[in-house]
Formats: structure tokens, sequence, C-alpha cells
């Protein structure tokens, strides 16, 4: 207790702003050479892949993009608050599984939805209560999670395991996100528009702030009576909702979805992104300006590698490689593993 | 992950700590396990006739091999304070690399000692990795995880392919009625026991990982000790890796898939901390046996495989928050 004195010692709120302040200011460095990135990117594969500019790739790049991004914001949540959520790709799998079961046994979409959406709120309630009640670290709680949710989502599915035993859905209400508005598509529009909640959430509100509060400093929240559990709770609670959330948009893409539809890379794309973008791996850093960078990188990097004629399997190096350079950059700022 | 270092000193919680430390005796994790493993085996065994005959306890033994091999250089890394995800995937590019050379026509002992080098420079790297550049092993091995999946499709150019050949399929034989991964796992547990107990690395590991910054003060090397100790747990991947291609009898990029989930739930229920500094070799086959028993079991009494993940999802979980509990845990 008495390491902490010095801290809480200034008032706590001013205490705060003064982080946010440093964090915001310290981020538009990093937010700079991400954008210098994306346009590297767009040089690069305008050359290598003629294709890459025309305004139909571009729409289908933010299509493909748009599950990544709304996973991601939860993610950020998460991480920030010092949680590193590995279980969110077997959640979108598990919420995309419950929705086409549900819509295909001949209940309305508005149903399928809402169980899809709450599979993952009740996937984050049980990682909370791992991690706050019976003390497991998040990442393993979560990467337990991982084998729990892929399991029921094949359970669910019928449990037959192939991919290719996907059952298809045609309920129109179901698969709305396969369609365009005013010829831009949905999902783009969905994500944007999430993403836009996401940072607004962030910077603006309570639920925000705090996030930065409990991962900077879990014992020094506690000394100013901030309910850290509870709110540790809620970050992974929004974390699974949003997984879940682009379960079942990728789902209502597809038409319906398995549990083998979600690509086992998915949460390394995603972790990827949020580093990226400039969420520390301890907690108490990030922001979702900079979260929404490092999914552009990396959706225009896969659109790209996949226009150029690289195999999916080369994606995995490039990513890895890119993953071990945003934490590497991360290790550099706070002095790293030791 | 986060500092969890617990509060130095604390004169208070003295009594809690020595009732924590005559817990920890009395009911030593791995004996507690093993009085699962029992109950389980029990249990078992009055469900299924086949269950307690030596070819079934034969079969859970040729099975704990491999993953005894791989999850005792995980042990070995979670003693130091690291982390290693990249397994699965480490072995699967060994696994492909012996196979292919193989296929081009390279002598097989040769290409199985490849296979074994291969596994010792993914090791060398991923401690190069952790140490050089002070990146968390958690996401250094988890980006490994991903290179090295890409690898090896990369290698087999994403197809799988079955090796019709007795000499290549040497996993499956049996010397004396043994099934021949029972001797490699004997052997690595020899070595590996040697290593740790009787060796002044292996003592002073327990002392890198449990208090890094100590083990500093003490003028010990503590990258030089974990890259080390990376190093040893790519040979063991390494090994793990070519018995595994040999008992599919095939290269198979995706043979790794998993399997940090099976090898992490039996080092935890062994009693390995990811805290560091804690963990034994004991512990860690009791843990694998228990973890390749319940598999066993689950998959006679004709419960489906996604339950089985569940289980030991569940038993992963558990195996922490029992193993976290006197000790406070993450807060």
């Amino acid at each position: 207790m008495t390491a902490v004195v010095p801290e809480s010692s200034t008032s706590p709120a001013s205490g705060l702003q003064q982080r946010l302040r440093d964090l915001v200011f310290s981020g538009k460095l990093a937010w700079v050479t991400l954008g210098l990135v994306i346009v590297a990117e767009f040089v690069v594969f305008s050359i290598a892949a003629p294709r890459f500019l025309s305004t139909t790739n571009l729409l289908n790049t933010g299509r493909a993009t748009a599950v990544l991004m709304i996973v991601a914001t939860g993610a950020t949540f998460g991480l920030i608050s010092g949680a590193l959520d590995i279980s969110v790709g077997s959640v979108m799998a598990l919420s995309g599984t419950i929705g086409t079961q549900i819509v295909i046994a001949g209940y309305p979409a508005s149903l399928a939805i809402l169980a899809a959406i709450g599979s993952g709120v009740g996937v984050g309630l049980v990682n909370g209560f791992v991690v706050v009640k019976l003390r497991v670290n998040p990442l393993v709680a979560t990467l337990g999670m991982l084998g729990i949710a892929f399991g029921l989502a094949f359970v669910v599915d019928g449990g037959s395991g192939v991919a290719g035993n996907l059952r298809q859905t045609t309920d129109a209400a179901y698969g709305v996100m396969k369609n365009d508005l005013v010829g831009i598509p949905l999902p783009l529009i969905f994500a944007v528009l999430f993403a836009a909640a996401g940072w607004v959430l962030l910077s603006q509100t309570r639920f925000g702030l705090y996030a930065y509060a409990v991962g900077g400093n879990a014992s020094a929240g506690r000394s100013v009576a901030l309910p850290v559990d509870r709110l540790r709770m809620m970050y992974l609670v929004f974390s699974g909702a949003c997984a879940a959330t682009g379960g079942y948009v990728l789902s209502s893409m597809l038409g319906g979805s398995g549990a083998a539809s979600v690509p086992g890379t998915l949460v390394l794309t995603v972790v990827t992104a949020v580093i990226l973008g400039g969420v520390g791996l301890l907690g108490g850093t990030g922001s979702m300006g900079g979260t929404i960078l490092g999914v552009i990188v990396l959706g225009v990097l896969e659109n790209g590698m996949t226009l150029a004629g690289w195999p999916t399997f080369y994606q995995y190096v490039v990513e890895g490689l890119l993953l071990m350079l945003a934490v590497g950059l991360d290790a550099v700022r706070t002095g790293g593993y030791r | 992950m986060t500092a969890t270092a617990t509060p130095p000193g604390a004169p208070l919680d003295s009594r809690a700590q020595a009732a924590a430390r005559a817990r920890r005796l009395l009911l030593g994790q791995h004996v507690l396990l093993l009085i699962a493993l029992i109950l389980l085996g029990t249990y078992f065994t009055s469900r299924l006739d086949f269950f307690l005959t030596s070819q079934n306890v034969l079969t859970i033994l040729r099975f704990s091999a491999v993953t005894f091999i791989v999850a005792t250089g995980f042990t070995l890394v979670l003693i130091g304070g690291g982390l290693d995800l990249s397994i699965g995937s480490g072995m699967a590019v060994v696994g492909v690399t012996a196979g292919k050379l193989f296929q081009a026509g390279v002598p097989l002992v040769l290409a199985f000692v490849i296979g074994v080098v291969t596994g010792i420079v993914i090791g060398f790297v991923n401690g190069y990795i952790v140490t050089r550049f002070r990146i968390n092993p958690l996401i250094a091995t988890l980006a490994m995880l991903f290179v090295l999946l890409g690898v090896a499709f990369i290698i087999t150019d994403g197809r799988s392919q079955q090796i019709r050949d007795d000499g290549f399929r040497f996993a499956r034989e049996n010397v004396g009625g043994v099934p021949v991964p029972v001797f490699f796992l004997i052997a690595t547990a020899v070595l590996s026991v040697v290593l740790l107990h009787t060796t002044k690395a292996g003592r002073h590991l327990f002392a890198v990982g449990g208090n890094p910054d100590a083990a500093r003060q003490a003028a010990m090397n503590v990258d030089r000790f974990r890259l080390g100790m990376y190093t040893v747990a790519g040979l063991y991947t390494g090994i793990a890796g070519v018995l595994l291609a040999s008992d599919l009898g095939a290269v198979a990029p995706n043979s790794g898939r998993n399997w940090e989930l099976y090898v992490a739930t039996a080092v935890f229920l062994g009693g390995a901390s990811l805290t560091g500094g804690r963990g034994s070799v004991i512990g860690t086959f009791v843990g694998v046996v228990f973890v390749r028993t319940l598999d066993n079991g689950l998959v006679q009494l004709a419960v489906r495989p996604q339950i089985v993940l569940i289980t030991v999802g569940t038993a992963m979980i558990l195996a922490v928050a029992f193993d976290q509990r006197p000790k406070g845990g993450f807060r």
C-alpha cells in the first residue's frame, strides 16, 4: 500500500486528466507514423495490383475490414483495462453459430441477433467472473474460454466440425449485412458508426476514463474507491459483446455461419491492430483513433496481399512479424520485458 | 502478466503465509492431482470394460509421450519466468521439415536430425526475440505461433500428404511390447530432472523465474538463462515434432493446432505457475497423464471431441484458479 501514496496524494481527477492529456499528445506521433504506413501500402499495392485502387475494391476492403473494426473496438477497451482477451475469435464463432441455428429453426431474425450478441455478453460475464472472483490472470482465463467457446460453437453447430458443412439461411432480415446502402456496404457503415460510438465512449465518458484508471494502476484505483473488480468485469463483458456483434455481422454477410467459419488467425489480427494502434500491453494506454488506424493498416494489407496473389499463409507470417514489430516498439517505449 | 509481486515483508500476512505453506505441503498440487487421476481412472474403469487393460494403458502412455516431451519444455520456460505459445506451430514446422526432406530423398535419420535441429533453432529464435528485443513472451510467442504456422503451410504449399514408409513411422512400433514414444518419454524425464535438480544452472533457473531482479543483483545473467531455457525447450519441441510426424505418418501443416491449450492445461494442472519460479517434471508428468486419460476415457465413452475441448479449457481455468488462490492471484 505504501508504494502508491505519492501517486494518490495528488487529486485523482486531475491526475487522470493529466494522464489522458499526455496520452493523446504522445499518441499523435504514432498516428502520423500509421498514416504514413497506410499511404505506403496504397502506393505499393496500387503498383503491385492495378485493380487495387478501383472503387469496387476499396468498398470491398471496407466490407472485409468491418468485422475487424467492431471486434477491435471491444479489444481496445479490454486491453486498456489490462485484460488481453484472446477468446474473441471463439466468441465470434459461437455468436454466429447461435444466430444462424436460431434463424434456421424458424424464429425471427431479431431474436436470433439478440441471442447471438447475448452469447457474447454471457461469455464476457464468465470471463469476468473467472478473473475477478477466481483471480485468474485474464490471459489464462480467456485462453481457457477460447477452447470452451469454440467447443460450444461446434456443439450448437451440430458437431460435425467440418468447415464445408455450413448451413445457410436465406432469411433476408438476418442477412441484412449483405446489402448496400446508397452504394456503400452496410457492414462498413455499421462499423464506422460502431467505431465512432466507441471513440466517444472511450474519450468522453466515465466508462472510458475508468478503463485507463483500472489498467494503468489498479491499486491506485482501489485507493480512490473505484470499484475495480466490477469495472474489470464490465470491460470483459463489453469486449465479449463487441466480439459477438462482429460474429453476427460476419454471419449475416455470409448468410449463416458455423463454428469453423471464423479463421483461427482472427485473434492475431485483432491483437496486432490494437497494439499497432498504440494500446500498451500492460494496460492503461491507447486510444480509439490509434485502433482505427491499426485496423485500416491491417485491412488494407490483407486485401492488397490477396489482390497481389499472395497465398493466405504468407499473410500469417507478415502479420506475425508485424505484431512483433508493434510490441517491440511498445517495449522500446516502456522498457519492455525484464 | 502484470506485476503480481507479493508485497514484501508484510508482517500481518505471515500467519496466512505459514498457513498457505502448510496447506501446500499437505495438499501438494500433484498429490491432489494424482488422487483426482485415480478417481477419474476408477470412474472410467467402472464404465468401460476395456479401460484398465494393459493395452489401453499403453495407448494412454503413447499419447502422453509426445505431449509430455513438449510440455516439459513448456515447464522449463515457465519456471524461468517465460511463456511459449508457439509450441504447436513449432512442432508442425519440425514435422513438415523432416517429412519433406525425407520425401525429397534425404536419408531417414538425417531428416529427423535436421527436424530436431529446426526445433532448436525455433527455440533459440523465441529466446532471442524475448531477451534481445524485450518483447513480452506472451506476445512474442503468440506472433511466432502464426509465423511458424505460415512457414509450415509455405513449406507444404498448404497440403497434407501421407508418408507410407515403415521407417518413417517408427513411432508406431513397439519394442518389447512398449510403444517407442514411451522410451523417449523416459529419456526426456530423466534428462530434465537431472538438468533441473542436479546442475547449478537448473537450480538458478528457479531463482531467475521467481524473482528476476533479485537474480540480477546476485550477478546472474538472466537473459542468458532465458535464452538457454528457450533453446532447450526448442530441442524438446524438435523431438516432439518428429515423433508426432512419425506417429501421424504424414506431412501435415495443421498438426499442431490446439496443442498449446492441451499442454498449458497439463502443465498448470501439474502445479507450474504463470508467474515463474515454480514447476516440476513430475507434476507435469501427472498433469499430462491426467489430460490424456481424460481425453482417452471421454473419447471411449463416445463423448464428442468438442466436449473434450470444453472440458480441457475448464480444467485449465480451474487449475490456475486453484493455484493462485493462496497467493491472492491476479489483482
